[in-house]
């Protein structure tokens, strides 16, 4: 490709102008230097400076629909608020959870809950975009999500695999917002499928799929000579990364077949808890952000009867996660992080047994990747309806994070509109929390 | 190689001079416009020292041109059927025959779904569908681009009354009208305004004031219609009220749900006055402080208001809605005059940024690039040209489809293309190499499987009837089926399992009336139907056959089109007959597919699941595996290796394999058993449809 060519198209100001010159950062591998890396880290940008890092991997269990916080984290025994739902003790001194979280409870030492969480928005949509991306919705343009941000500033881990991967979750899926394609996760519809066609279809064996590569390249080869253009590379090194991928020895992290029976019982046999397994399985090859989702938090009707079904599935998979983590090492390189769009109201509803949405005060869970252990940080009041101690807002939350994997929490990338947006918008850091 | 007569015929009878409005230009005009723009790119060139490319050969010709225009490769059939036309006219008759014909509105349908944000659901609640077809329904009728862009910007009234989907326009930004404000000063005058929304424009002149003077037509705007007075919804509330003795706030919820759909809309002509925000920070004015509305270029717009009685106080707020602030001032028809004002022809910006989106769409690179992000200072890359089209958009009336079919009749459009990069500002040797966009890639595909592709369009108005249905419903029900509504929906509440049984069993009884089916046997079709659900859920897409066919072995229909509409399968139906955007995991979104949340979001890169995909998923899946497929019936049909080559590379690539292709290929299956001319014959389909030349638009 000719210098005019390449400079020009980093000139490109479209929405999808900034976008890698070669598969090699399409896929982010840092094998040879581009002409852009060597001009600096993107057109228009500062080089990105990475902080010390507490954590190298994100695993984002989201629980969508909003989760009660006092049926979870943050119990109130003996307020009018609290319901039927029981509160225990827990390995923590002094952090109590309710009684849906036995397994939980027994692994506390290693984990931190904010029970002062903060949100502005109140709506589903807007306060899930908000979470993940710590900007407000907007018509106009679109935020990277948390795990878009972090593979854009720290790079992929193992360049085979992708950097950010969703599991569950159904619906809509993180932003890559205003960065390239490439940012968005790769989704995971079911743990127990794995990576889709990433196995050669029903009777092409090895040798015919080889054949088969051996004359595309051929047919391919000659097209890309008559028509030198990005894209057509970027292509041609996306079949040869593609099937990298499917030949590598890292597939085998989306393989779930592997983990010995006693493990995905205790996990639970069921979406999240199988989706956090297989989070383990990816950080563990080099994965750096997956997200699980959970649905079916919007109690609004029989909170009480939905979340005894809901939160068992969560106690097992989270417990065990962090036990499994631990039990590898993995733990203290991996942030483990369970958050909602928004709390529940304290007062239930009288006909429904319900609660309803609740931005004021709600709680999320750290674990890994430097968060001191046995912690229970914030307060709310007596009836769990107003933060009184430690508020943390949304961003401050994502700047927690970011601030874990070592991410510049003052580097400006400019939408290609040049609009200049920051990694978790100025939310500060709730340094407290590390150990 | 046999050509498929029905095609023939198909394409034959299409060959009619091109439907263009009765008012339409006449073709000398058409013909004058294509032979100016040739000379002013050509001279431009040579201005520059630079040759035209050479004039593209027929077979590259016929597949842009279906590409170009009706979003799919061509069949074997068309390419045979342009091969016989008379050679002297076939490039231009064919363009003609395409254009305005439903393949080519299923084509433009995704371009402008990508601009106009169109979803097939507003919101959680709120169905898309009317805005879509009205979309469709603008680009079968041709409409006048400005008398579009109007109707977009003054629509008014209820969002699921038929005919009406235009107010989709402004639902897509909901109760944010600053957003709305800037995405159409974006999309239709190309000028970024969204920085000016908290502070003054950085790079460009904007101050925040002059942002809000232009918020302040819209301002007022409810998205709500006032519906209240009705009798209909008195009696709704009173029946709602009675139901809440026994199901408390359930019946409310339930209320709620359906009044959402009754209500949703757009109501308020416009005050012409709107409320800075709370944290205005220049001198020019203070917080809170009402401005009144007042165009930032182009012609000044006379506007009859009268001065609202207000202060600076701080208005009323709604809780948790920042954004809902009491309207100032009386309703003043000042949305129609900033529509007015926006396709005015003094409007300097409104012609340049529509003829430039045409341009870059028919060659790859528009005049003057991001062609959105107009400034004073901007230059095209040939200003004659950018002149000459401008004034030509205007002179055709905003006919788009005349623009498009004059853009189409340039030798430009015939010649070869140039892999330069989209921001180029290098002169038109030709246009641009492109990736076929994620729609093309689909319908390309489904052209292999599918006989007559274009043939199994729907009417326009097909997704959106469920919609229309229901509000009509509900806007003209008796007192006893909105109760009846009422208490479905509280079952949706109390006993989800039960109310889905219940829609499964009304619409099943709807489409079946003619073959009524038993009860018993929807009782043993359930578990099926779960099946079914479970397998599309998990993309188990042998265990989905089998249980389709279990179904249809039961006689029981299969589910209906909304419970098919709604789930993220595969169905193999034209992109524009899909879900807007299609599923996440949908092979529509892996290639690029605009997820319509910005405009313009769709894109055309690689990524690893679409390679995936291609690699081990649908090419054997849909189409080796697929004996009915059209691709594989028109190879199978030929008995001789060398005929099912050509014909595979026909179907494929819209051209005969070169001397020494054909020797490549024959030569893997030397021996002559049939084994061998099969797994040729795979790698030939499976090698053609990986290929770049496949995905690529030369």
């Amino acid at each position: 490709m000719h210098l005019r060519s390449l400079l020009s198209s980093a000139d490109a100001v479209t929405r999808r102008g900034f976008l890698s010159l070669t598969a090699q950062r399409l896929f982010g591998v840092a094998a040879a230097p581009t002409l852009l890396s060597l001009l600096g880290q993107d057109p228009g940008d500062e080089p990105i400076v990475l902080g010390p890092a507490t954590a190298r991997n994100v695993i984002y269990l989201f629980m969508r629909g909003g989760m009660s916080h006092l049926d979870t984290f943050d119990p109130k025994p003996g307020a009018k608020t609290q319901g039927p739902v029981q509160a225990i003790s827990t390995r923590a001194d002094g952090v109590q959870l309710s009684e849906y979280f036995p397994h939980l409870a027994r692994q506390m030492h290693k984990a931190a809950v904010v029970c002062s969480m903060q949100s502005t928005q109140g709506a589903h949509e807007q306060a899930q975009y908000f979470m993940r991306t710590s900007y407000t919705l907007r018509g106009t343009i679109q935020h990277p999500s948390l795990g878009a941000w972090t593979n854009r500033m720290a790079g992929k881990v193992n360049p085979t695999l992708p950097g950010h991967v969703m599991v569950g979750g159904g619906g809509e899926m993180p932003t890559a917002g205003f960065f390239p394609p490439q940012y968005l996760p790769l989704p995971i519809g079911d743990a127990e499928a794995g990576l889709r066609n990433s196995a050669r279809a029903k009777g092409v064996n090895e040798q015919t799929f080889q054949r088969r590569l051996d004359k595309l390249a051929a047919i391919n080869r000659a097209f890309a000579d008559q028509h030198p253009q990005r894209k057509v590379q970027a292509y041609s090194d996306m079949y040869d990364e593609a099937v990298k991928l499917m030949r590598s020895a890292d597939l085998v992290a989306f393989d779930m077949a592997q983990e010995p029976e006693h493990l995905r019982v205790a996990y639970g046999d069921d979406d999240f808890g199988q989706g956090c397994l297989l989070a383990r399985r990816l950080v563990e090859h080099g994965v750096r952000f997956v997200e699980v989702v959970s649905n079916g938090w919007d109690t609004h009707n029989q909170n009480f009867d939905t979340l005894g079904e809901k939160c068992p599935v969560i106690d097992r998979a989270v417990a065990s996660l962090l036990a499994d983590l631990d039990a590898r090492g993995l733990l203290s390189e991996t942030l483990v992080v369970l958050a909602t769009e928004f709390g529940r109201t304290p007062d239930i509803t009288k006909d429904n047994n319900g609660r309803n949405h609740y931005p004021k005060a709600f709680s999320a869970l750290l674990a890994g990747g430097g968060i001191r252990g046995g912690v229970r940080w914030g307060k709310t009041d007596a009836e769990g309806r107003d933060v009184v101690e430690g508020a943390v807002s949304v961003p401050d939350l994502n700047a927690t994070i970011a601030h874990a994997l070592g991410l510049p929490l003052q580097h400006v990338i400019k939408s290609a509109s040049g609009r200049p947006f920051t990694v978790a918008d100025k939310g500060k850091p709730v340094l407290g929390l590390f150990a | 190689m046999r050509s498929n007569p029905c095609l023939f015929v198909l394409l034959t009878l299409s060959v009619a001079p091109a439907q263009q409005a009765a008012s339409g230009p006449s073709a000398a005009q058409i013909d004058s416009a294509v032979r100016a723009i040739d000379q002013i790119v050509e001279r431009d060139l040579a201005a520059k020292g630079k040759k035209p490319n050479p004039i593209v050969d027929d077979s590259t010709f016929v597949r842009r041109a279906y590409l170009a225009i009706v979003g799919r490769i061509p069949t074997a059939g068309e390419v045979e059927a342009f091969a016989r036309a008379d050679a002297s006219r076939r490039r231009l008759t064919t363009i003609d025959s395409l254009v305005g014909s439903p393949g080519h509105q299923s084509h433009q349908f995704h371009w402008w779904a990508d601009l106009l944000r169109a979803r097939t659901r507003l919101n959680r609640q709120v169905s898309g569908e009317p805005y879509m077809h009205w979309i469709k329904d603008a680009l079968a009728k041709n409409k006048p681009y400005d008398a579009m862009v109007k109707e977009l910007l003054v629509a008014e009234g209820p969002a699921l009354a038929r005919d009406n989907g235009a107010t989709g326009y402004h639902l897509r930004d909901l109760a944010m009208p600053e957003d709305d404000m800037a995405n159409t000063m974006r999309l239709f005058l190309g000028t970024r305004l969204e920085c000016a929304q908290c502070h003054n424009h950085p790079f460009d002149k904007w101050k925040q004031k002059e942002f809000y003077e232009l918020v302040a037509f819209n301002g007022g705007m409810q998205y709500r219609t006032d519906i209240e007075q009705s009798p209909a919804v008195q009696g709704l509330r009173d029946a709602a009220r009675d139901l809440m003795q026994e199901h408390g706030q359930r019946a409310q919820q339930a209320l709620r749900q359906i009044m959402q759909t009754a209500t949703v809309g757009i109501q308020g002509s416009g005050t012409g006055f709107v409320r800075l925000p709370d944290n205005y920070q220049y001198p020019d004015a203070k917080p809170n402080q009402p401005v009144q509305a007042s165009t930032p270029f182009g012609a000044d717009v006379a506007l009859n208001l009268q001065t609202p009685r207000v202060g600076a106080r701080q208005p009323r707020r709604l809780p948790q809605r920042a954004n809902n602030k009491a309207p100032v001032g009386q309703p003043a028809d000042t949305r129609a005059a900033f529509a007015q004002w926006v396709v005015s022809a003094d409007n300097p910006r409104f012609a340049t940024v529509i003829a430039n989106r045409l341009w870059k769409r028919t060659f790859g690179v528009a005049l003057i690039e991001p062609l959105d992000d107009l400034r004073d200072d901007s230059v095209a890359s040939s200003p004659e040209l950018m002149q000459y089209l401008e004034k030509l958009i205007v002179d055709l009336k905003f006919d788009l489809r005349a623009f498009e079919t004059v853009l189409l009749h340039t030798r430009l459009f015939q010649r070869e293309v140039v892999n330069g990069e989209a921001g180029d500002d290098s002169p038109f040797q030709g246009p641009l190499l492109r990736r076929m966009t994620a729609e093309q890639m689909w319908d390309s595909l489904l052209t292999l499987v599918i006989p007559d592709l274009d043939q199994t369009l729907r009417p326009a108005n097909a997704r959106a009837e469920e919609a229309y249905a229901r509000y009509e419903k509900l806007s003209s029900a008796s007192l006893e089926d909105l109760k009846r509504e009422l208490e479905a929906n509280i079952l949706r509440q109390t006993d989800p399992q039960k109310f889905r049984a219940m829609m499964r069993e009304r619409t099943a009884a709807g489409t079946q009336e003619r073959e009524a089916i038993s009860d018993a046997k929807l009782e043993q079709a359930r578990p099926l139907f779960r099946e079914l659900a479970a397998a599309r859920r998990r993309g188990d897409e042998a265990a989905e056959a089998k249980t389709l066919v279990l179904l249809q072995q039961l006689g029981v229909p299969l589910p209906g089109e909304r419970a098919r509409r709604n789930r993220g399968d595969q169905t193999l139906a034209r992109a524009s007959d899909l879900p807007s955007p299609a599923p996440v995991g949908h092979l529509l979104r892996e290639f690029g597919q605009s997820d319509r949340d910005t405009i313009e979001a769709g894109h055309t890169e690689a990524s690893v699941p679409q390679v995936l995909d291609l690699l081990n998923g649908f090419v054997d899946q849909r189409l080796l595996d697929n004996r009915g497929s059209v691709l594989r019936r028109a190879v199978d049909a030929e008995k001789d290796l060398g005929k099912k080559i050509t014909a595979a590379f026909v179907a494929l690539l819209a051209r005969q394999p070169t001397s020494a292709e054909l020797a490549a290929w024959r030569k893997d299956a030397t021996d002559v058993e049939s084994t061998a001319v099969e797994s040729t014959v795979r790698d030939l389909i499976w090698v053609l449809l990986n290929s770049h030349e496949f995905r690529f638009i030369r």
